[in-house]
């Protein structure tokens, strides 16, 4: 099949274990985001896909060729890969199109100027041909290492953090741009983010590296979203509001109602509900929990509100409600959960 | 088209017969999708679930007998993917009427073959002798 096949994958460094039987496929013309915190292997594994770094434990196989395994490294220049890192510079003694032909040799001299010249159409840089690195912006110079990692036609593309050196709104376009690009390209990308909201949009599936350096979760960006399977990949997306409770037929209690749950009677859990997650009403006359609005931010398109549910010194809940919610006019409320954003996990389940 | 090559060959006759046939059946309905023939994607979805349930349990059966350690959290896993096999069902349900959801069914079930399911097989590799009987 073509695209990046990694099996069993484990990588330490002297005796510090970072990658544990770490397993990914991605079929050509799919991105897969890698998302993970700090230290947990994302780049490491990037870096053994690239060649940069012998393979200890397992196999990488790329368009059906088996690129590395424990007893075999085939070099970097021979995987036929793109590579875009935050700090993967341009060359700065070259011009634009001189950075993209850089990297496609046997090729027919007029061959090579048309496929640059091609990449940097799609990547709407034209007309700045015959410009140098330093005179273009952040997101320019993104774009022109986009059409440079493209241009050799690699079979896959590895991305590692690359839009985090872009203010928030350039990034926005940018993601879009080389999204585009990307599909209308069909190779295969593996992209790694820090940056969970940029995962969701960008991925066709997400993988979720825990702190151990193993696989904790890989599914579509709706399912991680929804059914996060561990109470960290729940906790990736944002503060979350947590209760603890033991479970009773199937129910557990929380200050604002009862959740269901899968889970076995007398077991310790704690409840995460995400913001959006706690539902208010001003009907006045319902079951449940009155709560008191404390504090409020706007948050873009939306307020995240503090609320007091019940007297005076019930628990805290963070809630997001829409930007038009004025918190000065608001009285007689009261919360629910939606249980379509609450989840529940065994409270040793890390 | 995804294809058993030899990365994903546990030398164990009856699962990877096993295999090869969920491969046969993944392969026939993005066919089917490819087409835009989409009448029959639910049943053969449906094929598709009830065979990879009757391997989980042959291959369950496998591991026991073979001593294999962690047999435990293979049956938890093959617990976590039938349940993954509700959505792609959920998909296959839409995929008459509704072009996304074919994109969706289509990428799914590759990834959860090959992805999901195939590969996390290769943990057990050394372990597990065909021929014992
Ligand atoms: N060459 C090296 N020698 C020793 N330790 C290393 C080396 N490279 C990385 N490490 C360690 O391996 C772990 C994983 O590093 P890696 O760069 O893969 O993390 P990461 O997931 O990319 O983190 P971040 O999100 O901060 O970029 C870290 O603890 C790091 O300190
Ligand atoms: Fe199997
Ligand atoms: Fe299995
Ligand atoms: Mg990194």
């Amino acid at each position: 099949m073509n695209g990046l096949h990694i099996v069993g994958l484990s990588h330490a460094y002297g005796n510090k274990q970072v990658l544990n039987n770490v397993a990914l496929m991605i079929p050509a013309g799919e991105l897969v985001c890698l998302l993970g915190p700090s230290g947990c292997g994302k780049s490491t594994l990037l870096r053994l896909a690239a060649g940069l770094e012998e393979v200890q434990q397992g196999t990488i196989v790329i368009d059906d060729v088996t690129v590395a395994s424990t007893d075999m490294h085939i070099n970097p220049e021979r995987r036929h890969i793109g590579l875009m890192f935050q700090d993967y510079a341009l060359f700065p003694h070259l011009s634009i199109i001189d950075n993209v032909t850089f990297g496609l040799s046997g090729m027919a001299v007029d061959a090579v100027r048309r496929r640059a010249r091609d990449l940097l159409d799609q990547v709407d840089m034209t007309p700045y041909a015959d410009s140098y690195p330093h005179t273009l912006s952040g997101g320019q110079q993104q774009r022109v290492a986009l059409a440079r990692a493209l241009a050799p036609k690699p079979k896959l593309l590895l991305l590692d953090e690359p839009f985090s050196g872009l203010d928030a709104n350039m990034r926005q376009t940018i993601r879009e741009e080389t999204l585009s690009v990307l599909k209308r390209s069909g190779v295969a990308t593996l992209m790694v983010t820090h940056d969970p909201e940029e995962a969701m949009f960008m991925a066709d599936r997400i993988k979720i590296i825990g702190a151990n350096g193993r696989i904790l979760q890989a599914g579509r960006p709706h399912d991680i979203y929804y059914h996060p399977n561990h109470e960290f990949v729940a906790k990736m997306f944002g503060k979350m509001n947590r209760f603890e409770g033991v479970v009773l037929d199937g129910l557990v209690n929380t200050p604002l109602g009862s959740i269901t749950t899968d889970l076995e009677d007398g077991l310790k859990v704690q409840v995460l509900i995400r913001p959006e997650g706690v539902i208010l009403d001003n009907v006045g006359k319902t079951a449940s929990p009155k709560v008191e609005i404390t504090s409020s931010h706007l948050l873009g398109h939306d307020n995240i509100i503090r609320a007091r549910i019940g007297n005076s010194d019930g628990e805290d809940v963070y809630i997001r409600v829409h930007h038009a919610f004025e918190v000065e006019f608001q009285k007689n409320l009261s919360a629910r959960i939606d249980p379509e954003y609450a989840f529940v996990y065994a409270i040793d389940n890390v | 088209m995804v294809e058993l090559t030899e990365t994903f060959v546990l030398e164990c006759a009856e699962l990877d017969k096993d295999h090869k046939r969920l491969v046969e059946m993944v392969n026939d309905i993005t066919d089917d999708i490819d087409k835009g023939v989409t009448g029959n994607c639910n049943s053969k979805v449906l094929n598709f679930v009830n065979f990879a349930k009757e391997h989980f349990s042959r291959e369950e059966k496998l591991l026991k007998k073979n001593g294999y350690p962690e047999a435990a959290k293979h049956h938890k896993h093959h617990q976590t993917l039938i349940a993954k096999m509700e959505h792609i069902q959920e998909f296959a349900a839409s995929a008459e009427t509704n072009q996304l959801a074919c994109v969706s069914l289509k990428r799914e079930l590759v990834y959860f073959l090959m992805d999901d399911l195939i590969t996390t097989d290769m943990d057990f590799k050394d372990h597990i002798d065909s021929d014992q009987d």
